[in-house]
C-alpha cells in the first residue's frame, strides 16, 4: 500500500511535466500562432509611427501607412508601405511582394526596382519587420529547456517563453537566423533577435502594450534596438488598425502613385 | 516521503525552465523616453491629400576654363535660384483628385541684370484632374508628367521626357530631377491582377518653339515645347514573371518608337534592369540642325558640319545596368548607354575639330550639344553611368552620394558629389560639387567649366 501510494504521488508530482510534454505545441505551431497574434490574416490597413533614438533621445519621428495582404500562393504577406512624415518623404511608397519590391519618388513621379537588401534600409523596412509570416519563410525548432525560458519582457516583467531559432526554409527569408520568445499560453511574441546571413546580430525586437486590434490582443508597439548602431534604438506604434479590401491589383508598380488617393 | 516526492517535482520543474538572464542586457538599451512615446493621432479617412510645399534657395557656382572650342555666349560665374514650390494631389468629390505641380523661381546671378525678364521665371509642371471611372480604371486630363523606364542614367522608354527639361542653364540636380514639365494630354490607365495598360493621347496646341534661352519669358507655360506635336503612347505591364516586362509603343512627329524594359532580382543584394527602344529617325546631328533651322537658331542652308541628310535607319537605345546593395546601406549603380543615333567616337572628334577652327562650326557644335541636352539624350553614341548613393550615413540626418558620366569613346567623365544633411524634420542642407575630366576637345572636358558647386538650402512648409 505504501509502496502503492509513494507510485501514485510519484505520478502525481510528474505529471504536470508530462501532461505538458504530450500537449506542447510543436515549434512550427508556436511560430504560426504567434503570426496570427501579430497580424490578423484578413487584409488590412495599419498607421505605423516610428520614433527613433540616438543614444536615448528622440531624434526623428517617420510615420507610415501600411497595406498589407496575405498573398495565398505564397502565404506570406504583401505590403504597400507610404510614406505620412516627413514633409520631405510624403508619398514615397514602397511595393513588398516576395521578391518584387518596388520604390516609388513622387518628386521624380518614377518607380525604381529594388533588391531585398535595399527594403532593408530606412524606416520602410521596419514596417516589413510588423508583417512578416515567419512560419513560411523559416524553419523553427525549439531550443533551450523543454518547459521553456523565462524572459523579461521591455516593462521588466518575467514571461514563461518557448525559444525557438528559426533558419530561412526558401529565398524570401530575409535573415540568417532569427532567435524568438514566445510567451506560453497566450502565444504573445516577447522578443526576437534578428541575424544576417554570416551571423551578425543585425536587430533586437520586443513586442510590447498588448491591446485590442482587429478582434484579438496584439502588440501595438514594437521596440527595435539596433545591435549594429549601439546608439540607435527605433520605437514603432500600430494605430487605426482596420479590416479593409485590398484589391490584388494594388501590388503592382503602376499603383504606387495612386496610393492613398 | 510525501514531502520528498513533492519538493522532487518542483525541482524538476524549476530546472526544466531556466531564467534568461542574459538576455536582460537588451533591456538597458532601450531609452527612458521610449516610455513617453507620442501617441500616433487617429485618422479615419481612406484617401488622403498629398502635399509637399517648400521654400527653397539653391546658389551655383562655376569655374570657368578658356574653351578650344567657343561658346557662341558668354557663360556665368554664378547662379542664385530662390523657389515657392507646391506639389499637391487633393482628393475630391467621389473619386476624383485635382493635381498640382508648379514652381516660381527667382533668379540673380553673374549675367542678370537687376530687373529683367529672366529673373523671374514660373514652371507649370502639372495640372489635372483625375478620376476612377470604374474600380481600377482611371483617367487623368491636363497636363500631366508621365514618366516611363527603369533606369538611373538615362530612360530609352521615358518618350515624353523631351523638352520638358527646364533649367539648362544650370547643373543643379534638384532642378534637372524634379522640375521637369508635364505635357498636356488625357490618359487612361486600367489595373489588373497581372498588370496594367495604359494609353495616352498629349495633342499639338501651338507651334514649336525653339530650346530656351536665357531670355524667357516669365510666366510662359511652355506649350511650345511640350505640346508641339501630337503624339500618343501605349504601353503594357504585366506582373506574372518575375521580370516585370514592359512593353511601349509610342508615336510621334519621327514615327513609331517600339520599346520595353526587364529587371530582375538576382540575389538579395543585386538587380539587374534593362530598358530599350528603337526608331527609324535621322542622326542626333541632322536632327539638332534640322530643328535649328526650322526654329530660326541656325540660318537655313548654312550647316557647316557635315552630316549625312534625309537618311533614316533604325537606331536602338539602350541601357543595361545593375544596382547592387550593401548590408551598411551603400548602393552602387553601373549601366552602360548605347544611343545609336547620337555621335561616334569619329563623328565627336570631327565636329569638335571643326569647332575648334572655324566660329560658325563651334557655334553649331554647341547647339548640337543645345538640341541633345533638350531631348535629354546622351549625345555620343556610348557612355557609362556609376552611382554610389549611401543613406543613413548618420541615421535619419546623413547621405552621401557620387554621380559620373563616362564617355566611351574618349574616357572623358562629368563627375558630381552630394551630401544632404536633415538637421531638423523641415529643413534639408544639400551641398553639390561637380567637375569635368577629361582635355578640352573631348566630350565632357570641352564643357565651359572645370568645377561647379550647388549649395541648396530646403524649408518644407
Amino acid at each position: 500500500m505504501k509502496t502503492s501510494l509513494s507510485f501514485l504521488l510519484l505520478a502525481l508530482s510528474i505529471l504536470p511535466l508530462g501532461a505538458r510534454a504530450v500537449e506542447a505545441p510543436t515549434a512550427d505551431e508556436v511560430v504560426t500562432a504567434s503570426d496570427a497574434v501579430r497580424n490578423p490574416s484578413e487584409p488590412f490597413e495599419r498607421k505605423l509611427t516610428l520614433v527613433e533614438y540616438i543614444d536615448g533621445t528622440a531624434h526623428s519621428q517617420t510615420v507610415l501607412r501600411v497595406y498589407s495582404k496575405v498573398d495565398p500562393a505564397t502565404g506570406q504577406y504583401r505590403n504597400l508601405v507610404r510614406y505620412e512624415e516627413p514633409p520631405r518623404d510624403v508619398a514615397k511608397t514602397v511595393l513588398m511582394n516576395g521578391t518584387v519590391m518596388w520604390f516609388y519618388d513622387p518628386a521624380a513621379r518614377s518607380s525604381v526596382r529594388i533588391s531585398p537588401q535595399q527594403r532593408l534600409l530606412g524606416q520602410a523596412a521596419q514596417g516589413d519587420v510588423v508583417t512578416v509570416n515567419l512560419a513560411h519563410d523559416y524553419r523553427a525548432k525549439l531550443v533551450g529547456p523543454a518547459a521553456g525560458e523565462t524572459l523579461n519582457d521591455a516593462d521588466q516583467h518575467a514571461r514563461s517563453c518557448w525559444h525557438v531559432e528559426l533558419v530561412p526554409s526558401n529565398d524570401s527569408a530575409i535573415y540568417g537566423r532569427i532567435d524568438y520568445w514566445v510567451e506560453q499560453g497566450s502565444f504573445h511574441p516577447v522578443k526576437s533577435k534578428f541575424y544576417s546571413d554570416s551571423g551578425r546580430l543585425l536587430k533586437i525586437a520586443y513586442y510590447h502594450k498588448y491591446g485590442e486590434s482587429l478582434g484579438a490582443q496584439r502588440p501595438t508597439e514594437i521596440i527595435l534596438i539596433d545591435a549594429v548602431n549601439s546608439k540607435l534604438v527605433t520605437t514603432m506604434n500600430t494605430s487605426d488598425d482596420k479590416a479593409r479590401a485590398i484589391p490584388d491589383n494594388w501590388y503592382q508598380r503602376d499603383y504606387l502613385p495612386r496610393v492613398g488617393q | 516521503m510525501v514531502v520528498g516526492l513533492c519538493l522532487l517535482g518542483m525541482a524538476n520543474a524549476a530546472l526544466a525552465q531556466s531564467t534568461s538572464t542574459s538576455e536582460d542586457d537588451d533591456l538597458k538599451r532601450i531609452p527612458p523616453a521610449a516610455e513617453v512615446a507620442p501617441s500616433p493621432s487617429s485618422s479615419t479617412s481612406q484617401r488622403f491629400s498629398e502635399q509637399r510645399i517648400r521654400i527653397e534657395d539653391a546658389f551655383t557656382g562655376w569655374d570657368n576654363q578658356t574653351l578650344v572650342i567657343p561658346t557662341p555666349a558668354a557663360q556665368p560665374s554664378w547662379q542664385n535660384r530662390l523657389s515657392l514650390d507646391a506639389d499637391i494631389k487633393l482628393p475630391l468629390a467621389n473619386a476624383w483628385t485635382f493635381g498640382f505641380s508648379d514652381r516660381l523661381n527667382v533668379f540673380a546671378g553673374s549675367l542678370l541684370s537687376a530687373v529683367s525678364r529672366a529673373n523671374a521665371q514660373n514652371d507649370l509642371r502639372e495640372i489635372y484632374l483625375s478620376d476612377e471611372l470604374v474600380p481600377r480604371t482611371y483617367i487623368e486630363a491636363g497636363r500631366v508628367n508621365l514618366k516611363e523606364g527603369i533606369a538611373y542614367g538615362y530612360n530609352p522608354t521615358d518618350f515624353f521626357k523631351t523638352r520638358s527639361a527646364v533649367q539648362l542653364s544650370s547643373i543643379d540636380p534638384s532642378a534637372a530631377r524634379e522640375s521637369r514639365l508635364g505635357v498636356v494630354m488625357i490618359k487612361a490607365q486600367r489595373l489588373f491582377d497581372g498588370g496594367s495598360i495604359t494609353a495616352a493621347y498629349a495633342p499639338r496646341l501651338t507651334d514649336t518653339a525653339p530650346i530656351p534661352t536665357s531670355a524667357l519669358a516669365s510666366f510662359d507655360p511652355g506649350w511650345g515645347r511640350t505640346n508641339a506635336d501630337g503624339r500618343g503612347l501605349l504601353s503594357v505591364s504585366w506582373n506574372g514573371s518575375a521580370f516585370n516586362p514592359q512593353l511601349l509603343a509610342f508615336h510621334d512627329a519621327i514615327g513609331t518608337h517600339w520599346g520595353g524594359s526587364l529587371s530582375r532580382v538576382l540575389n538579395a543584394g543585386t538587380v539587374a534592369y534593362l530598358e530599350w527602344s528603337g526608331v527609324r529617325e535621322p542622326s542626333l546631328t541632322a536632327r539638332a540642325l534640322a530643328f535649328g533651322e526650322r526654329t530660326g537658331a541656325l540660318p537655313a542652308g548654312l550647316s557647316v558640319i557635315e552630316h549625312v541628310s534625309g537618311r533614316k535607319p533604325f537606331s536602338n537605345d539602350l541601357s543595361i545596368g545593375a544596382s547592387w546593395t550593401s548590408a551598411f546601406n551603400l548602393t552602387l549603380n553601373v549601366e552602360y548607354h548605347y544611343h545609336e543615333s547620337g555621335l561616334s567616337g569619329p563623328e565627336f572628334s570631327r565636329i569638335s575639330e571643326q569647332g575648334a577652327n572655324n566660329t560658325r562650326s563651334a557655334s553649331q557644335f554647341w547647339y548640337v550639344r543645345q538640341y541633345a541636352a533638350d531631348q535629354q539624350e546622351p549625345l555620343t553614341r556610348r557612355e557609362f553611368f556609376l552611382r554610389a548613393d549611401w543613406q543613413d550615413v548618420i541615421p535619419s540626418t546623413l547621405n552621401l552620394g557620387a554621380i559620373a558620366f563616362v564617355a566611351e569613346n574618349d574616357g572623358s567623365g562629368l563627375a558630381q558629389m552630394y551630401a544632404q544633411y536633415f538637421p531638423s524634420r523641415n529643413w534639408t542642407i544639400s551641398a553639390y560639387v561637380g567637375t569635368t575630366i577629361g582635355p578640352k576637345t573631348s566630350v565632357f572636358g570641352s564643357l565651359p567649366w572645370r568645377v561647379s558647386g550647388v549649395v541648396q538650402v530646403v524649408r518644407y512648409l
